[in-house]
Order: C-alpha cells, then structure tokens, then sequence
C-alpha cells in the first residue's frame, strides 16, 4: 500500500512538471502580444516595450520557467549582494520585498537623478532619505568604460539595475495611464519566489497575485462539483440499477430512454431552457448566478439551484447506461446464477454479490466526470455567470496571462491525478482480486 | 464592472418627515417632502457577461445592464417587464478616405463616395434602423451646435458621372478596411452593395479588432468608428487639423487638411455664443459636404435598458451611470 501511494504521488509530480513545461512553451509559440491587451490599443510602441521589460518578458523563454518554477530572489541576492525578504504590507494585504541591509529592510527609489533610499520602521512605515554611496564601478564590456551601477529592490517588488547619470526614460504603468519617466532602471527583474516554495506569480490581467483571484474561484467550482457531485452519482447509480435488475422492462426503458435524451441535449440547450422555464417564466429560482458578494454561495444558496440541475440532467444519462449495462453483465454472470438456484434472497444477491462487481465500470466513469465538474464546466459557467474555474482558464487563455493559466492548469493537473489515485484506490476495494503489491 | 443593482429602501421613515417639518415649518414643504419618494440608498456593481445579464435582467435579479449591445437590445426590446430608452449620440461608423493617396485626392472621386450610400439602406442593415440619419460631416443632430442640413439623397448615376469626369469611367475599385467588431461587417456589406451600382467595386477587408488598431490610420479607404463628445468642434480638431509644422495630427487618418476650415474652426472654438457657432458650423458642414474626406450614414444610438420599476433613469450618450435621482417604485 506504501508503495502504491508513493508511486502515485512520483506520477503526480512527474506529470504536473510535464504539463507546465508542454504549456509555458505552447503559450510562448502561441505568441501574442499581452502588452496590447494591457495597455490598450492606443498605446504606441515604445511604451509596450518599455513594459516588457519591466515585466521581465524580455528574459529567453526557459529562463522565464525558471523564474516560475523555482523563483529568481536568489538569482537576484547575488547581484545585489544582501539577502531578500519578504512581508505582508497590513494596508493592502499583498506581498512586498525588502533588501534585507545588516537588519534594516530597504527599497530604493531615483528621483531627479539622485538615489534615494526608503528605510522601513517597526511600525510599518518608510522614512525616505538620501542613499549614499552605495555604487559600485564596473568595466562595461562594450565600451570599456567605467561605469558605476547599483542593483537594488524598487517600489514595485522588482530588482532592478541603475547606471548612474544614465537614467532611462521608461513609461510607468498608472491607473490613469501611461506616464513617461526618466530616471528609469536599466534592467528589471521581477522578483518571485517560484511556484515550488508556494508564490503563483502576479496576474498580469490584475495586477495582483493569481492566487487572490484563483482560491476564490477553486472554491466556487469545487461547491458546485460538489454539490452536483452528491446528487448526480447517488441518483444515477440508483436508477442505474434498478434498470439494470429489470432489463427488458417497461421501468428500464423509461429510464434508459429519458436520461439518454437529457445527457444528449447540450449543456446550453438544457440550461438555456431550465432558466427560461424557471428562472424567467416561472419565477421559482434565480436566473442566473449574481454573486452580491464574494461568499454568495455560502450565503445566498439558491443561485447554485439550476447550475446544478443543468449538470445533473448532463451526466445523469452517461453513468445511468454504464451502471445499467454492468449490471445487466453481471446480473448474467454464472456465480449469480449459481447463488439465484442455490435460494438466495434476490435483495440479497443484487446487493452483496452484484453490486460490487457492476460498480467497477461506472467508477472509472465517475472519477473521470469529477475531472470534467473541476474543468471543464465552461459553458454552463458562462450561461449562469459563476465566477469558476473553467471561466478562469477560459479568460486567461484569451488574455495570454501566462501566470494565472500555468497555477490554475497545475490545479487542474493535480486534481485529474488525484481523482485517478483515488478511482484506483477504490477498485482495490471493490475487487479484491486486483492488488497492486 | 457590466450591471448595477439597486436595492429597495426607499420609504419615507418617519425621521424623515418629522425632520422636514422642523427645517421647512410650511405645510407645502411639508406634502412635498411626503410625496417625493427619496432616491436611492445603495447602488450594487455585479461583474458578469452580457450574456447572463440578458437573463438576469429579465429574472429581475439586477434591475439595469451597463452598454447594452445591439444583440442585448434586440434581446430585451419586446420584453413587456423592461423599458428600452434610446439617446442619440455622436458616435459613428465614418468612411474615411486618405486624401493623399489615389484614387482619393480626386475631389470628385470622394463626392462620389458620399453619394454612393444609400444611407436608410445602410441604417437598417447596420443598426436595425436605430440611428439619426447623417449629413457626410463629423457633426451631429446631437451636437447643440448642429446646423440642420438636408440629408443627400442616395444618387448612384450621379455618383458614376463624377466617377467618368474623374477619369474613371469604368468605375473603381478599392479594398474596404476595417474591424469585426459591433456593426462593422454589415455596414461594410451594405455599403458595398450601394456603392456597386453607383461605380465602387469594393473588397472588404476585415480584421479582428486588435490588428486593425495597429493600421486604422494607414489604409486607403477604411471604416473607422468614432465615440461620441458633448460639443461639435471636440473632435475636429482631432482629426481634421494639422499641427504648427503643417504635418497632420496623430489622430487625422485621412490626412486632410483645408486653411479655410482651420481658420472658421478657431474662429468657432473660440464661440461660446451658441447661435453665433451655429452659423459657423454650417459654414464648416457645408466645407465637408464640398470636399471632406468623409462619409457618414448615420449616428448611432445607444441604449439604456432597466426594469419598469426604476424610475426617472435616461439613456446616456456615453453611458454614463448617472443614478442620483433615480429612484425605484
């Protein structure tokens, strides 16, 4: 068993490395251009350049996975010599990073030529004062030159290279635009820590972390499969059943017949229709899912109703016919057989010998729909406006926001192998003879 | 940010009366105060897709949606629990020509062009009919300013004749740019099949809307869309002027520029008396309609959708959520 788990978490990781590598490079030949998307299209050339590089997009391609991976902060303590560190600022609640200089956390800052530094106190605020002589001189390789630079952290939580009296003009991202600014760095690395010591990366599309906006709607989806979860398998392996014990007769082919129509209707077809008719017509549930606040489906419940009811009448028919088709196999097997001639009670053989050995089919399927809830529920995410995390993917694939659609493909990845372990796990279970020694 | 909701408190309270009676002591007051509902307590911004707005909308789940879009408008229109309100505006699809390449720095050849639009045509196509028909200048019914002109009638011999006094007696053809956003491919549809009778063969060209941002100001003849500002003379000099070394502004896609109509739009800009910058404008309109590098069929309209209980809600030109009176029944 031991081995088993372990072996199960090994494929875990070997294939959540693959699929990151197989997308950061998909993206990048994809191509693209979120500058564009960012800044608008109005936005002239020089300043979509100016914003590649300080997002660090300039950097080669593998580099840029490296920085993801496993973070740059420790590629960036040995060019400016100090150790790196990071805090939670307590008036905005996100991540900042301080130069960490002989115990006084400090961030820089050029104005009009001259260095200044920003010392941070205890009680959470930044005194300002000249820098110093903090240059370092350096033989520039092209000219020859002696130059005089300094590596240090910014305001924006990116290291950052000044050349002395070579101030660049960049244009600085504001909320009211563009704004041109001399002074600028000549370098720019945007510092994280990397996905394997827990920091997602910042959303290019908000500007805050991926994980600020990604929990929110892991969460969202995760009720909802769940909620469908609980109530589609239940019900479809009960009506696959009884189906499958009376094969033949009027109550299986009703059964058969509905479910099929309702699992081969689309998804928007059948949630169109279900918020026509009781949404709209009848006025008996909410429509569509307004969220009127962030915890709306913990507090306001009954936007998860049609949601769930167009996801159940979805699967109800796939795993309903594979129950049903087990059964009937079973059901035809020669030990039942033998256990209905030796005079067993028929309950009893349906549900302590049949029942285990029909329900093998049905579980591959429904680890395999667990995928599909967590994933891939899109279309009806979009019908009903719930802020999921198909929606999320779906979004971030359009923008190009590579950050937030690597961490939500890793949710992804990590969510198909585990339902997979697990649909393993159970097989064990239900049937002793398969063991994995 | 796409809906807003509006929540339901909007009783007078009894705080409320007896506080009016203290500051105001006239019975008059008094019963105005009581029979004004006061207006709103709360607005709510809920961020969802157009899509699911139809229907939340319909549901009575948020009571109005932000830039209906022609496909929300034709959605909801005959809907008996929403009101629909229109507002004209300046914003147009215009058909701009650059004047400093052939065949359009012919005069004639562009008069032609302005001709060759069957405008109701085009409006119905278009736009479902929602628009105020145009005059082929960057200045609209919405405009205070406006100096009413007739609308030129669709005319495609005379368009063929200007095209056969040009040197083009076989008509011409050019490539139609423009972007597959709202209502560009079916203007762009409409118009070429006005303009074939009148002498145009034209080939579209329609790109998704981020490639044609890069070149809306180099091709030929393109349809660019242009947003709505409160006065006329706001967006001439954005696209109609040149600057002080005589090269064209930034914005100018045509190219086009005329030292009388620079000096009548100073003389206009400087106007504040609005019967006096009427005079003006005609003289300006008249300039477009002569030698512009312009055609317009219509001014499009925009909507404001919201639930019948609201009340006292207006359509903006440009969408503005103007809400501070608005109350709901």
């Amino acid at each position: 068993m031991a081995r088993f788990l372990l072996r199960g978490l090994y494929s875990t990781v070997i294939t959540m490395l693959l699929v990151s590598i197989a997308l950061f490079f998909l993206m990048e030949a994809g191509g693209g251009d979120v500058t564009i998307r960012i800044l608008g299209v109005f936005s002239t050339a020089e300043q979509r350049e100016s914003l590649r590089l300080q997002l660090g997009l300039d950097q080669p391609a593998y580099l840029r996975y490296i920085n993801w991976l496993a973070g740059n902060d420790w590629r960036a303590e040995k060019l400016i010599g100090y150790p790196l560190e990071t805090l939670v600022n307590e008036q905005t609640g996100e991540q900042e990073w301080w130069v960490n200089r002989d115990g006084q956390l400090t961030q820089w800052n050029m104005t009009n030529g001259e260095l200044f530094a920003l010392l941070y106190q205890e009680d959470g605020r930044a005194i300002e004062q000249p820098a110093g002589d903090v240059w370092q001189t350096i033989v520039d390789e092209e000219s020859g030159e002696e130059k005089q630079i300094f590596w240090g952290v910014n305001r924006n939580n990116t290291a950052v290279k000044w050349v002395e009296g070579e101030g660049e003009e960049v244009y600085i991202l504001t909320k009211a635009g563009m704004r041109k600014q001399g002074d600028g760095p000549q370098q720019y690395i945007p510092l994280t820590k990397g996905l394997l010591r827990g920091d997602a990366g910042e959303s290019l599309q908000t500007g805050r972390g991926v994980m600020v906006t990604l929990i929110p709607r892991i969460r969202n989806t995760l009720v909802l499969a769940g909620v469908a979860f609980l109530i589609v398998m239940p019900l479809a392996l009960l009506l696959g059943i009884i189906a499958g014990v009376n094969e033949g007769k009027m109550l299986d082919r009703i059964i058969s017949v509905s479910s099929l129509g309702l699992t081969a209707t689309p998804e928007f077809v059948t949630g169109v229709f279900l918020i026509l008719i009781f949404g709209i017509w009848l006025k008996v549930f909410p429509a569509v899912s307004v969220f009127l606040s962030a915890d709306a489906i913990f507090s306001d419940p009954k936007i998860l109703i049609l949601p769930v009811l167009t996801l159940t009448a979805v699967e109800l028919g796939y795993v309903v016919r594979m129950t049903r088709t087990s059964m009937v196999e079973v059901m035809r097997s020669t030990y039942i057989r033998t256990a209905i001639i030796k005079g067993l009670p028929y309950r009893r053989v349906v549900l302590r010998h049949a029942l285990k050995n029909a329900l093998m089919a049905p579980i591959t399927v429904i680890m395999l729909h667990v995928n599909w809830l967590i994933g891939g529920v899109v279309v009806v995410e979009t019908i009903f406006g719930f802020p999921g995390l198909g929606k999320y993917i779906y979004d971030s694939a359009i923008f190009g926001d590579f950050n937030a659609i690597e961490a939500a493909a890793m949710v992804t990845v990590l969510i198909a192998v585990v339902t997979r372990l697990i649909g393993d796990f159970v097989y064990t279970l239900l049937n002793p003879r398969i063991r994995y020694s | 940010m796409e809906i807003s909701t509006i929540s339901p408190k909007n009783r007078p309270t009894c705080a409320a009366i007896v506080c009016a009676y203290n500051e105001e002591k006239t019975l008059a007051n008094l019963l105005d105060n009581l029979l004004a509902s006061p207006y709103l307590d709360e607005i709510i911004y809920v961020s969802i897709d157009k899509d699911a707005a139809i229907a939340a909308l319909q549901s009575g789940q948020v009571d109005t949606m932000f830039q209906p879009r022609p496909s929300d408008w034709q959605a909801l229109k005959d809907n008996p629990d929403v009101t629909v309100q229109a507002a004209s505006t300046s914003q147009a699809y215009l058909i701009r020509m650059r004047v400093d390449m052939e065949p359009w720095s012919d005069v004639r050849v562009r008069q032609a062009m302005m001709k060759a639009q069957d405008r109701q045509k085009i409006l119905q196509l278009g736009y479902y009919g929602e628009g105020d028909l145009s005059i082929d200048a960057h200045v609209a019914p919405a405009h205070p300013e406006y100096c009413e002109k007739p609308i030129p009638e669709y005319d495609p011999e005379g368009a063929k004749a200007l095209l056969a006094e040009a040197g083009y007696p076989d008509g011409i053809k050019a490539v139609l740019s423009t972007k597959n956003d709202e209502a560009e491919p079916e203007i762009s549809q409409a118009l070429k099949e006005s303009a074939a009778a009148a002498g145009f063969d034209l080939e579209l060209d329609i790109t998704d809307p981020g490639g044609f941002w890069d070149r809306w100001t180099e091709v030929p003849l393109g349809i660019t869309s242009w947003t709505h500002r409160p006065l006329g003379i706001m967006v001439l000099p954005l696209a109609y002027t040149a600057d002080d070394e005589g090269n064209p502004v930034p914005w100018n896609e045509t190219r086009w520029t005329d030292p009388e109509f620079d000096e009548l739009l100073s003389e206009a800009e400087k106007t504040l008396d609005l019967e006096e910058r009427r005079a003006i404008m005609c003289k300006i309109e008249d300039i477009f309609q002569e030698r512009g590098p312009i055609a317009n069929s219509f001014w499009k309209k925009v909507w404001r959708i919201a639930r019948n209980n609201v009340k006292n809600i207006e359509a903006h030109p440009t969408d503005y959520d103007l809400f501070n009176e608005v109350w709901k029944a």
